[in-house]
């Protein structure tokens, strides 16, 4: 087992302008995280490596560069093979968490998510990725 | 971020009470444009590639709704949402569904309009 270091930085790439403010409030006020959002797949790449986020926080829908093809584009980073990545998704069943884990997500989030307890679900998923 | 800075700034409640006014008071123009893609698929003669961008268009506000909790237009935008996968994954076009489809995106449009909206607060604590 590997001692889990404490989660810091937060990359967030979502396209709808309203989740992101909230997700600033639940991730940075709320649970204390150091957190960068963007709007899109080619903003947030080409800011990750002056941020060096420890977990990515992805939505599966967007415009342009969606959550998978983003998380494709960071595992041919060597700095960022094994950064844990977190879809986020509306609605979601099981079999598509599973169909997001095989494609290396560490877990999934469904909207809506509860502003209170995001940054604490997320710290949890971190967590687990040490166990 | 100092005590005074602290005491300033308003409380997550508030500034998320602000938010939901905030969407709630340019959902009309939000939802206008996807009324307006809806007539280019119709008039496409029912082009996938249309449907499928009034879908991602439905599917943000459906998001958006559900996390600032906006339930009638949550409510309705799912519902769209999977009439047009319906649609999406029919071998031909069912002209029932089309116009289901249709009255749901103008309920939204008009509840949009209207601004009386049910929109419960957003209680971090429960």
């Amino acid at each position: 087992m590997t001692t889990c270091p404490e989660l810091e930085r937060v990359l967030y790439i979502e396209d709808e302008p309203d989740i992101r403010l909230v997700a600033e409030i639940a991730l940075r006020q709320v649970g204390g995280l150091n957190v960068i959002t963007c709007a899109g797949g080619e903003e947030g790449l080409s800011l990750i490596h002056d941020f060096m986020p420890q977990l990515i926080i992805l939505d599966v829908m967007m415009p342009g560069m969606d959550g998978p093809q983003i998380l494709c584009k960071l595992r041919d980073m060597p700095e960022f093979k094994t950064t844990p990545v977190v879809f986020i998704t509306a609605k979601v069943q099981a079999d598509e968490v599973e169909q997001f884990k095989r494609l290396g997500a560490a877990d999934v989030i469904s909207k809506p998510f509860n502003p209170m307890t995001l940054a604490d679900d997320v710290r949890a998923i971190w967590a687990a990725c040490y166990e | 971020m100092s005590d005074r800075e602290l005491n300033e700034k308003p409380s997550v409640d508030a500034q998320l009470a602000t938010l939901q006014a905030e969407y709630i008071a340019n959902l009309y123009e939000r939802v206008l444009p996807v009324l307006s893609l809806w007539q280019d698929y119709i008039a496409s003669n029912y082009s996938p590639e249309l449907l499928r961008d009034v879908y991602r268009k439905v599917h943000a506000i459906a998001g958006t709704s559900s996390i600032l909790n906006v339930k009638p237009i949550d409510r309705l935008s799912n519902q769209v949402q999977i009439k047009i996968q319906t649609v999406l994954q029919a071998a031909d076009i069912e002209t029932t569904l089309i116009a289901e489809i249709a009255l749901t995106l103008n309920e939204i449009l008009d509840v949009a309009k209207s601004g009386d909206i049910n929109a419960p607060p957003i209680n971090l604590n429960t």
